[in-house]
């Protein structure tokens, strides 16, 4: 019997996948405005193997990592380098799926890329205000994670007072910043007060002129 | 995204140990305050790679670009250095730790010398068992890998299937006074004295910066089924060793493929 060690509960458990059988997986892969460093390298790895063994172990294995290919630091690079930020993130991608090749990484299954993803995020943001029929204060949408009782004993809700998650101008002709993971600017990150940039599809430049 | 290709409730998340607050906690907030269902059920987060006690990463300005490590180690080398560690522990990046790690790959793959495959895992081999086990708790490639180690080491059932009862005329790599290590792959060769008189040559070699003739005799030692791999004293085959016994198609699936494909020989003499 496989045991993984659960972040989440912190200790190990027996897994036992959702469909006997099969395995499904999603792995935060790499924001990519530059060369990977050892570290990606070693998280890279880790999945590959985890991926691997459960393979091997007979099961069937949906395996989806992700390309963050629009972030703050993103377009701040390629306003850098004058480039348009689907130059930069094609540059880097190219660099990283080298890297992993020698390497040995396996390619998962699926690798979206976040810019492909933006009107599912904006789908999701939006059942927020449904579901919780979140006040709106301009243009800011606070995310009131008491609201929800599925995360209402999450270590997030109890070390925070306020909303471990905002989403900032969240309406769906300017979004900034919500990364494939999710990762809409957190309440204290500086990212929610910078000038944003308009989110498109993939393949446009989102870097501001 | 992960609802869009999973579905809104999957068995697995991971990423980097950094990740997992706030960055995941946002995430399951967001999903499941839009499904108001149970996100991810196994969460996993991995160690950092640290330089000098301090997490590798592009904002502190301490980071090893993969592309530049590969250009000093073997891929093979840098993934067997990133995985022999369990997955959750930290590893400490530096030379010495590379270098050990291109050791103990080197001392892996020499003992796999003289095995010809194809050959499947028999699972319910003690020595299979025990990695199994390894793997299925938590895939603790530690145990793992020690558990390969043991079966590298000389004596022990399991490694190689030609050159056991030739044991004897291996020589400790730890004894100072030797400079090279000589492993018999099996068979009948040539006398000792001769084969002792090529090691010298050899050397010779090396030391004049010779490396093509050095290279010719460890060619000719290895059709007598000598096999050298540099020890303690300075002189580095390991790299080369390992250089020539990685190719591509190897690194790109590792040790679990060459096994399974049985392609030592290959392997050994490289196709490139």
């Amino acid at each position: 019997m496989l045991r993984i060690y659960n972040s989440l509960t912190r200790e190990k458990q027996d897994f036992v996948p959702l469909r006997a059988g099969e395995v499904r997986m999603y792995v935060c892969g790499i924001t990519v405005y530059d060369y990977c460093h050892l570290g990606h390298a070693r998280m890279m790895l880790a999945f590959d193997v985890v991926q691997r063994w459960l393979r091997a172990s007979g099961l069937n294995v949906t395996y989806v990592r992700n390309i963050t290919d629009i972030e703050d630091k993103i377009i701040k690079r390629a306003v850098e380098n004058k480039e348009t930020v689907a130059e930069l993130t094609a540059r880097f991608i190219e660099a990283m799926n080298e890297d992993l090749r020698a390497l040995g990484v396996q390619a998962p299954d699926h690798e979206p890329r976040a810019t492909s993803f933006v009107p599912q995020m904006l789908q999701m943001i939006g059942s927020w205000s449904e579901r919780a029929r979140l006040p709106g204060r301009g243009r800011r949408r606070e995310f009131p994670v008491r609201k929800f009782p599925a995360t209402a004993g999450s270590p997030a809700s109890r070390s925070t007072t306020c909303a471990p998650a905002s989403a900032s101008r969240s309406t769906p002709s300017t979004i900034r910043s919500i990364s494939c993971c999710g990762s809409i600017p957190s309440r204290t990150s500086r990212s929610g007060r910078r000038p944003g940039a308009r989110a498109g599809p993939a393949g446009t430049s989102n870097a501001r002129r | 995204m992960s609802c869009a290709l999973l579905g809104e409730q999957f068995d697995i998340h991971g990423g980097g140990q950094d990740l997992q607050f706030p960055h995941h906690e946002n995430e399951i907030a967001q999903a499941e305050g839009a499904t108001g269902k149970p996100f991810a059920r196994y969460w996993m987060h991995n160690g950092f790679v640290r330089v000098d006690n301090t997490k590798m990463s592009k904002s502190l300005g301490n980071f090893f670009l993969i592309r530049d490590v590969l250009k000093v180690f073997d891929a093979e080398v840098v993934r067997f250095f990133l995985l022999r560690s369990h997955y959750r522990s930290f590893i400490n990046y530096s030379d010495a730790n590379l270098k050990d790690a291109q050791a103990g790959l080197a001392r892996l793959y020499t003992a796999l010398k003289g095995f010809s495959g194809p050959a499947s895992v028999d699972w319910s081999e003690p020595h299979a068992q025990r990695f199994k086990a390894a793997m299925d708790d938590d895939f603790n490639t530690s145990e793992a890998v020690a558990e390969l180690q043991k079966l590298a080491k000389p004596g022990v059932h399991g490694g190689r299937e030609g050159g056991r009862s030739a044991q004897g005329a291996r020589r400790d790599p730890r004894h100072p006074a030797t400079r090279s290590r000589c492993i018999p792959s099996g068979g009948p060769g040539p006398a000792d004295q001769e084969i002792q008189d090529k090691i010298d040559a050899r050397l010779a070699a090396r030391k004049a910066k010779n490396y093509a003739e050095a290279d010719r005799i460890r060619q000719s030692l290895e059709k007598d089924g000598v096999i050298l791999e540099d020890g303690p004293a300075g002189h580095h085959l390991a790299p080369g060793l390992t250089r020539r016994l990685l190719q591509p198609h190897v690194v790109a699936n590792g040790l679990y493929a060459a096994h399974q494909a049985g392609d030592f020989e290959r392997l050994e003499h490289g196709v490139t």
